[in-house]
């Protein structure tokens, strides 16, 4: 738990930071393909050790994989209806013969329609949500955290001892 | 001067591509799930598999210990117990041990195929530790009604009260019963009072038709014209060609006067039909009056067959219900090939979020298949209770994509119920279009304890022991159903309980005379209209024994109700009778009159037509001799004249 915390409040330091606007944005990518997948998959199993083994920010691919999720959740009649339409196209049959049969394939669970639908509509957005997670990261920065910044609250914080003890903190750990 | 040392601005430390302080959470990770596999996992598929089971089966099912191994791919279950839906504090079936190697090829495709599986030390009816939950009958359904309508269909068939009817016959209970309120109730006097009523409706409308067909004058009228017909002295052709039409104008409408009348006479002929049929209905409500109040007096139906089936009827009920419940599992469990389906092609099914496609090919895994299990048990173990051995083989979520039908196989004896030389044989083939099931089973040497075979109140057929034999068979295919069922039982020893002398005397009787019974059964055709029959010697040694005391009483209680029901209906069904004799006369006969009228006007009409005709040929044969008469004539003057011509000329020139 506490390592997902850690990488929440990451999350918030990186927003704050002039650097990790990629990160951030795969993160938020690849919470969009772990929202949409089942949680007991072969495609979840790959897509953690993706963000396990890669410098990409967890804590962005968390809150994408819990929002997103809602929205999967909510979407899940429409993807039915998409993973039915591509079961059911004569021509992929073949095709999904062959990876039926295939070892650890079938352990995506791609032949159900729900799970095929959204995973078709996740692999679709995921280049699309990377691309607006960067924008949206650039956009914060230059509008919600320049603002921040200028307030008197946040010049006044800045100048207490508890601040200047964090900024000491973190300047010597990291 | 202070020397102002500035340091210079620290360089951000570059970060790789890899992740290398996640390792540790990784390894934590992996530990954790090993932990879980080592501690927990076990425990959760023993769950698991337990309501799973318990749903499929309907009652508890335990499993004691549950034992996988990850990279043996192995799966060790011990101490199976299924509880019996009808007696909870028991278990239907008792397994020591189980054991299943599974294919790591098949679990890296997410399947699940038993290669070979073992089964050992297997008892039925063993006592619980407590009594196990029973779960709700589920929702009826087709198959539950269909289940309904055979046990309702047994009750009526194999019901009733015989041995307490025949003590109350032979008491005189049925000499006071009186039949004074049948008038009601009975089906044909209900019937007669249709017809009547029936009958004075269609009277109504045939005599209106009737009164709508052409009258005497109308076709006194076509005669009249007729007659004023001109048939000879004709002048001229067109005289006789306006006589012709006139006689086809009267010709139409004397055809549409016979359609009317024969449209009229088949339909009152189709009615009349109608309510003869009807009335020979009758006979067969007066037959069936007769039984129905042949049950009210309890007069029991003493035919073998009736009581065979009383005998046998009810255990050969309950055993075709178990197979319809088995049947009906079998196919819910395991999906047979669709009528049109080709062997490679998609399957698909329900579940509660999107629907899961199959996409299997001959020959490819199914989501679970147990290849084989070999069944053994030897009761010489400790509380083991039965000496068997068997298999089962090919026990697949989908045969069509195995291509193999189930086939369970199971031989042996449980001496602690005293069952010797059982085979049981089960072949479930859903792999063809109409999916089939076969089960056989034959006990060759079981113990029958104390048994009921008649039972009345205080008046008991049954038995206090004998040796039994028997073998079951059952074979469905689609809708259709053929179960046979053949028992004997031997050195038996009856137990007769009965209120009056003459009972027992007839009970007794028939107990000497078959030491040993045999029963055999059958039922076929489909589950909701089955064909049953049931024979037994018992059956005819009770029938003749019965006859032997009770004829008498019999038929004379049958000759009472035949008595009342022909006295209640009798007058009315005599005048109903003679009310329909008497329309059939008068409708026929006025229909008749006017097709007998109309022929006669057809007659004259032919014979005027032909007369026309023949005028028509005479003066058409004078004209055209008077005409060739003519063109002679011509000839002869203009030869005379041409000859005259000549003659002349020939003066004129000198010749």
């Amino acid at each position: 738990m506490t390592f997902f915390l850690r990488q929440v409040f990451e999350l918030i330091r990186l927003l704050h930071s002039e650097a990790g606007t990629h990160q951030i944005a795969a993160g938020f990518a690849l919470g969009l393909i772990l929202g949409f997948s089942p949680a007991f998959s072969l495609q979840t199993v790959v897509v953690v050790l993706l963000l396990l083994m890669f410098r990409i920010q967890i804590g962005a691919a968390l809150m994408g994989a819990f929002f997103f999720g809602l929205a999967a959740w909510a979407l899940d009649p429409l993807h039915d209806v998409a993973g039915r339409a591509i079961l059911e196209a004569e021509a992929l049959a073949p095709l999904f013969t062959t990876l039926y049969n295939m070892p650890l394939l079938p352990l995506t669970r791609f032949y159900n329609s729900v799970t095929m639908g959204a995973m078709v509509v996740s692999m679709a957005l995921a280049p699309a949500v990377y691309v607006i997670a960067r924008w949206l990261v650039d956009k914060y920065r230059l509008t919600v955290v320049a603002w921040l910044r200028s307030t008197r609250l946040y010049k006044a914080m800045r100048t207490t001892s508890l601040a200047k003890w964090y900024l000491r903190y973190k300047e010597l750990y990291g | 001067m202070d020397k102002v040392v500035t340091t210079p601005p620290e360089k951000p430390k570059r970060e790789g591509l890899f992740r290398v302080g996640a390792l540790l959470p990784l390894g934590l990770l992996a530990a954790v799930l090993y932990l879980y596999f080592l501690l927990l996992f076990d425990a959760h598929a023993r769950w698991a598999l337990e309501s799973l089971a318990t749903r499929a089966v309907g009652a508890e099912v335990n499993i004691g210990r549950l034992r996988t191994s990850f990279w043996g791919a192995s799966l060790e279950m011990g101490d199976i117990q299924v509880t019996d839906a009808d007696e909870p504090a028991r278990n239907q079936l008792q397994i020591g041990r189980v054991r299943g190697q599974l294919l790591w090829d098949a679990l890296l495709r997410g399947k699940v195929v038993v290669e070979e599986a073992s089964i050992v030390d297997v008892a039925i009816d063993t006592p619980r530790a407590r009594p196990g939950r029973v779960l709700p009958p589920p929702p009826p359904d087709e198959g539950a009604s269909a289940t309904d309508a055979l046990l309702a269909e047994a009750r009526s068939r194999y019901g009733g009260n015989l041995l307490g009817d025949l003590a109350a016959l032979v008491a005189g209970g049925a000499s006071g019963t009186s039949f004074d309120d049948i008038g009601e109730a009975l089906a044909s006097a209900q019937r007669l009072r249709g017809l009547e009523a029936e009958l004075g409706v269609k009277e109504q409308a045939w005599r209106e038709r009737l009164a709508a067909l052409p009258g005497e004058e109308q076709l006194s009228g076509y005669e009249a014209r007729l007659r004023q017909l001109k048939r000879n002295d004709f002048r001229n052709v067109q005289e006789v060609q306006r006589g012709l039409r006139e006689l086809e104008a009267i010709e139409v409408e004397i055809e549409a006067a016979a359609r009317q009348v024969q449209g009229t006479g088949n339909a009152i002929s189709g009615d009349l039909q109608g309510v003869q049929k009807g009335l020979g209905e009758v006979d067969g409500l007066v037959q069936q009056d007769i039984r129905d109040l042949g049950a009210r007096l309890k007069l029991p139906r003493l035919d073998a067959e009736s009581l065979s089936g009383l005998l046998l009827g009810p255990d050969f009920a309950d055993r075709l219900v178990q197979v319809r419940g088995y049947a009906a599992r079998a196919r819910a469990y395991l999906p047979e090939r669709g009528p049109e389906e080709k062997p490679a092609q998609r399957q698909e099914r329900e579940r509660g979020t999107g629907k899961d496609y199959a996409f299997g090919r001959p020959n490819s895994y199914p989501a679970f298949w147990l290849k084989r299990a070999v069944i053994s048990s030897s009761a010489l173990g400790a509380g083991i209770a039965a000496d068997l051995e068997g298999s089962i083989v090919d026990l697949a979520s989908d045969p069509v994509a195995i291509g193999r039908p189930l086939q369970v196989h199971l031989k042996g004896s449980f001496p602690m119920r005293g069952v010797y030389d059982a085979e049981a044989r089960l072949v479930v083939d859903h792999t063809t279009p109409v999916p089939a099931e076969r089960f056989s089973l034959a006990l060759g040497r079981y113990a029958v304890g104390a048994r009921e075979l008649l039972a009345s109140g205080p008046n008991r057929l049954g038995l206090a022991e004998a040796r039994g034999r028997l073998r079951f068979e059952a074979q469905l295919q689609g809708e259709s159903v053929d179960v046979h069922l053949e028992q004997t039982l031997s050195d038996v020893a009856y137990r007769i309980e009965a209120e009056n002398d003459l009972l027992r005397e007839a009970l007794a009787g028939a107990a000497e005379e078959v030491s040993t019974v045999e029963m055999r059964a059958r039922a076929h055709g489909t589950w909701s209209q089955l064909e049953w029959s049931a024979r037994s010697n018992l059956g005819a040694a009770l029938q003749r024994s019965f006859s032997r005391q009770f004829q008498r009483q019999l038929d004379e209680g049958r000759a009472r109700v035949a008595a009342a029901v022909n006295e209640r209906i009798g007058a009315e069904r005599r005048r109903l009778e003679a009310q329909y004799a008497s329309l059939e006369r008068t409708l026929q006969g006025a229909v008749a009159e006017r097709q007998a009228e109309i022929k006669r006007l057809e007659a004259e009409l032919e014979r005027g037509k032909t007369q026309l005709r023949e005028a028509r040929q005479a003066l058409e044969d004078r004209i055209a001799a008077e005409a060739e008469r003519a063109r002679q004539a011509q000839e002869r003057q203009l030869k005379e004249e041409a000859d005259k011509a000549k003659q002349e000329l020939r003066k004129r020139i000198g010749l």
